[in-house]
């Protein structure tokens, strides 16, 4: 909802949104605001129950992460990563350097296609007014060819490291079950260099969209690093407070909620986001000169209170 | 020629991760050509249209609930062509590991006390509701395969899935044999059409496609004396996606 809609009276809002379309899952939104006073706020998440939990007793080490990476096909690589990770840690494990950059490489790519994916063909529809991508193709061809060609090479990515990235199949406890070819990796160094004008050209064209104004402060969870902008590993990071991953059973308090399938998660008792706007404003720091001057060229900067795009 | 209007496609998920109808938008300039051919109607993970007449409709996902048998009976009705697409709708996929132990433990284990909320039946692939005309495999799909199935829809005309096993493509990819090295591979009896793909990539099949219509089993099974594996093992390597199937495919098997 935006500060526009001047119709809606914010004493009375009922919002019934069944099946929330352009995302992976399966949710409804409901809110009910009965003069002035909030009598119902549920984000629903009605998928079918799949009981991965269930699934994972009694099979083999081995086969874990490839049933966890069938929780999500847009971000199978994260999932088999987390997978392998806590594979490699109950075995005592430790993957050589050489493996970790790889991994790390596979999750930035398939990070820059979700983020293309989002960006282009989930979000752009909603700020250009119409239902999805398909009119677009038509009324925006130029955009939506450079779209797809940055998508084709984060796609190329998950190919040349890891043979896909929707269930990623050469990724394993302890190491990959084949290196990526020379020629192959030298082709996607390539395409990524190609990319960076796109990318730069994206920076551009968001800077002409209106986005709703929508403000939330929230509690923003994310890994952080000396290292680097961590995306792959590093402490659990809320509100400057640093957790090891192996305390998440305390930190992070799960609950089962009658309205939905998904667990509702909570940190001392209140809500909190994850995902790039929280690594965004937990890490913004260590962004790199290049992904800085983007950021500085969208005029956003830390901390960010905006959930959207 | 008389200009006819294009088939309208419409694509449904049921209980899966979304990962096939991902291989959709992952076709990059392909997917603009097909829609010169095709009006996509309805398409919930990338489109917010929501057309109810459809000629095609391509299905993700197992049936797992109540609601997904009465939902997946409605589309039967109002498609002329139904695909089932990817593992979970065409063999049950990993959905079906969970038929393996009492449904009240699995909801038990997950969610508690809460357990009793909870909607869930058997994981089934779609044909065992309703009747399936064209079957696109794999988990994920392979993009190759998906084309091809769907020109024979536009066309008209049927798909024979491939009758052989992974191994006749894995061999003319000249891939070293899993099992010399030490590894309990599905390829030989699992239907081709992946060109191979895990092993192609140093890993090894799992069996993702399901059986072949008649599985060498004596041949496979001389294969797992040869290199000192048991029956057992394979057999349960082989429920990571085929456990739905149960006694259709136990007897093939044994």
């Amino acid at each position: 909802m935006t500060k526009s809609s001047s119709k809606i009276d914010p004493q009375n809002v009922k919002v019934d949104v069944h099946y929330l379309t352009r995302v992976e899952g399966h949710g409804n939104i409901v809110v009910d605001v009965k003069e002035g006073k909030l009598a119902k706020c549920e984000f629903q998440v009605i998928e079918s129950p799949r009981f991965f939990e269930s699934m994972l007793v009694g099979r083999s080490i081995w086969e874990a992460q490839h049933l966890t990476s069938r929780i999500c096909g847009i971000c199978a690589c994260g999932h088999t990563l987390a997978s392998i990770k806590a594979a490699e840690d109950a075995l005592g494990v430790t993957p050589s350097d050489e493996v970790v950059m790889l991994r790390k490489l596979l999750l930035y790519t398939e990070m820059l296609d979700s983020h293309i994916l989002h960006i282009y063909i989930l979000v752009a529809p909603d700020l250009l007014g119409v239902k999805s991508v398909v009119p677009l193709i038509k009324t925006h061809r130029p955009v939506i060819d450079m779209a797809l060609r940055m998508k084709r090479m984060s796609d190329y990515g998950g190919e040349v490291l890891a043979g896909r990235h929707i269930h990623p199949i050469s990724y394993v406890i302890g190491g990959l079950t084949q290196l990526p070819s020379r020629e192959g990796l030298e082709k996607l160094y390539s395409l990524m260099l190609e990319s960076r004008k796109d990318g730069e050209e994206t920076v551009k064209i968001i800077k002409t969209l209106k986005f709703p104004e929508f403000q939330r402060p929230t509690q923003y969870m994310s890994l952080t690093s000396d290292e680097e902008y961590a995306m792959y590993d590093g402490d659990l990071t809320v509100n400057g407070k640093k957790s090891k991953v192996s305390d998440y059973r305390k930190l992070f308090m799960e609950s089962v909620v009658d309205y939905s399938r998904a667990k509702i998660s909570r940190i001392e008792g209140k809500s909190y986001a994850v995902g790039a706007l929280s690594r965004f404003n937990n890490n913004f720091d260590q962004l790199n000169k290049k992904g800085e001057s983007s950021g500085k060229g969208t005029g956003l900067k830390s901390p960010l209170p905006q959930p959207l795009p | 020629m008389k200009k006819q209007s294009k088939p309208k496609v419409a694509f449904f998920d049921f209980t899966d991760c979304e990962g096939c109808q991902l291989q959709f938008a992952n076709m990059g300039q392909t997917f603009l050509e097909l829609t010169n051919l095709v009006d996509i109607v309805s398409f919930r993970e990338i489109m917010s249209e929501d057309g109810q007449d459809y000629d095609i409709a391509i299905v993700e996902g197992s049936i797992t609930t109540d609601n997904d048998v009465t939902r997946i009976k409605k589309i039967r009705e109002k498609a002329k062509v139904l695909v089932a697409f990817g593992s979970c709708a065409t063999i049950g996929g990993v959905n079906g590991i969970k038929n393996r132990s009492p449904l009240e433990l699995a909801k038990k284990r997950v969610y508690g006390d809460k357990a009793d909320t909870i909607n869930s039946i058997k994981a089934m692939p779609l044909d065992a509701v309703v009747k399936v005309d064209y079957y696109i495999l794999n988990c994920p799909p392979y993009i190759p395969e998906i084309i091809a199935v769907l020109k024979a829809i536009l066309m008209g005309k049927p798909y024979p899935l491939p009758n052989y096993a992974v191994c006749v493509e894995c061999k003319m990819n000249e891939n070293v044999c899993r099992y010399e090295k030490d590894q309990e591979c599905m390829g030989p009896v699992t239907r081709a059409g992946c060109n191979s793909w895990c092993i192609n990539n140093g890993n090894r099949c799992y069996g993702c496609r399901g059986l072949v219509d008649n599985p060498a089993s004596e041949g496979a099974k001389d294969i797992l004396q040869k290199y000192g594996l048991k029956l057992e093992d394979i057999l349960n390597s082989f429920t990571l996606y085929n456990d739905s199937m149960g006694e259709k495919y136990d007897q093939k098997l044994k």
